[in-house]
């Protein structure tokens, strides 16, 4: 066996690591407020309508908050994805699912990007 | 002994498929385990994705993210945040432990002059983190 | 006096000459309280089936050789106890992942092959003369690798290790937490000469941390921490790189 230190493991694997860090911190909250609690009548509606959400969003610190909160779990889940593929069935795809996985997660930040700072 | 693989007839059992469900006659939960660690980050994924979805939706007018909100309040889409709650916070368990379990192997991760900090603080550190970091987004989003 | 209870004991045979794949084969053994599975295996081998092969040598957990498959689970079988198992059966087999070479005994080359491409001894840029004295070490620093020096290569671990079984190129728990055992001894100059083959694509970043090599392994080594902790390090010091090109290699 010819072994060779490979190069962009360590940044797809930091990359990875950081997200994991991103989502186990803040997404069960967001889950919780956006997507349970104000339908449930716990927190007040007005807090996800539109105007108070494009009001939040005019703040830098927000956009930038965003851009940690949605981007970096995207790199963690890629990562999981293409491992756990492999592992369940698809291990001949070995070779393409680091490109599809990873793929989706620089597409995803570039569409993060786009919306937070072109289109608002 | 080392054996001259061209010569000796050996015979290997190749691993199951679904070798996280039964491998080779026998089940390990803890296989199983790790799978459903390993799912969380799709549920992970899928939260965001509805996430930027929703923010696009705010570049549209209040007509189309209020469509959107309202549709979001039917059982089946609370029951989908309800079970990506659940997995979200298996992943925040499982990863936030990580640390701790690296702390207390050999020389651990973090090292205060030549002695290794105990992996209960990096614990309380790690789940103290969790803790804070969810009451201060929660009071912001509730009181910006 | 010490009453004997009898268990069942199917074990998995592989006759090469006789067959083309295993076979099971049933045995009942007479076992007392303080019998462990390869008590069993040895009264079958001296009392019932004298063909039945399987390898061990020390008896007392210490040479690694009578790792099997018991019930499922990689296990030194000189550490089972019978009445654990017992009123069940105990099923044996050899460790899986592994080519079976006859009956319970698998071909270790594979494993053997990467233990020597870690090199997992003390590598130094430059021996000092004898006479200048042996490599001094402080119990902190003795403490940093020690936990990691208990593995005595039983390769249970690779057993366990799905990836392993998906992916025979991968360099394995065992041998990744060697190849950290020897880069965290103070008096080792060696890293370099291993990172090639721990951080190269068959090494730790085949790793998605099922994390049952550390669950199985008799001495505690924790060969899952070894080679999240290897690629922790790995990538700070890749990030550490790409930002400061200028800064020290080491």
């Amino acid at each position: 066996m010819n072994y060779k230190e490979h190069k962009s493991e360590p940044f797809w694997w930091g990359m990875f690591s950081q997200g994991g860090v991103i989502a186990a911190l803040l997404i069960p909250i967001h889950i919780f407020l956006g997507g349970i609690a104000v339908h449930l009548g716990l927190i007040d509606a007005e807090l996800m309508s539109h105007e108070r959400l494009t009001d939040l969003l005019q703040n830098p610190l927000v956009k930038l908050y965003l851009c940690v909160l949605l981007i970096f779990p995207l790199y963690h889940a890629a990562h999981r994805i293409r491992f756990t593929l492999a592992e369940i069935g698809l291990h001949s795809l070995a070779k393409i699912l680091p490109v599809l996985c990873y793929g989706g997660a620089l597409l995803g930040t570039a569409v993060v990007l786009y919306i937070l700072w072109i289109l608002l | 002994m080392m054996l001259d693989s061209e010569t000796t007839k050996t015979y290997t059992r190749p691993i199951s498929k679904a070798w996280w469900l039964r491998d080779r006659g026998h089940f390990n939960r803890r296989y199983f385990m790790f799978l459903l660690r390993e799912l969380t980050s799709v549920f992970v994924a899928l939260y965001v994705v509805l996430f930027i979805y929703e923010i696009f939706l705010l570049t549209k007018g209040p007509d189309a993210h209020t469509a959107f909100r309202e549709s979001m309040s039917a059982g089946p889409w609370i029951a989908f945040h309800i079970i990506a709650l659940l997995f979200a916070l298996y992943h925040s368990y499982t990863w936030l432990g990580l640390t701790t379990k690296m702390q207390a192997a050999g020389r651990g991760l973090v090292k205060i002059g030549t002695k290794t900090l105990p992996p209960i603080l990096i614990a309380l550190g790690s789940y103290g983190a969790w803790i804070v970091a969810t009451c201060v987004i929660a009071y912001l989003f509730l009181t910006l | 006096m010490s009453d004997l209870r009898t268990i069942k004991i199917t074990v998995l045979r592989y006759r090469p000459e006789e067959e083309d794949a295993p076979t099971e084969q049933t045995y009942e053994v007479e076992f007392r309280d303080d019998w462990v599975v390869l008590d069993a295996l040895n009264h079958i081998k001296d009392h019932i089936d004298g063909t039945l092969s399987f390898r061990w040598s020390c008896r007392m957990g210490v040479c690694g050789s009578c790792g099997m498959m018991v019930n499922g689970e990689p296990k030194l079988t000189c550490a089972a106890m019978l009445r654990d198992y017992y009123p069940n059966e105990v099923r044996v087999e050899p460790l899986v992942n592994f080519p079976i070479v006859r009956d319970l005994v698998i071909d270790m080359t594979d494993f053997m092959d990467k233990l020597k491409a870690v090199k997992p001894w003390i590598i130094r840029e430059e021996e000092k003369p004898v006479s200048e004295g042996e490599y001094l070490q402080t119990p902190d620093q003795l403490k940093d690798y020690k936990q990691f020096s208990q593995c005595i290569n039983c390769m249970l671990c690779y057993a366990a290790c799905p990836v392993y079984g998906l992916e025979h190129d991968f360099v394995g728990p065992a041998a990744i937490a060697l190849g950290h055992r020897y880069n965290l001894d103070s008096r080792d100059e060696g890293n370099q000469q291993r990172q090639h083959v721990i951080a190269s694509k068959e090494g730790i970043w085949e790793c998605t941390y099922v994390g049952e090599c550390s669950v199985v392994c008799p001495k505690h080594v924790d060969p899952a921490e070894a080679i999240q902790q290897t690629k922790v390090a790995t990538t700070t010091n890749r990030f550490k790189s790409l930002v400061m090109p200028w800064g020290n290699k080491k």
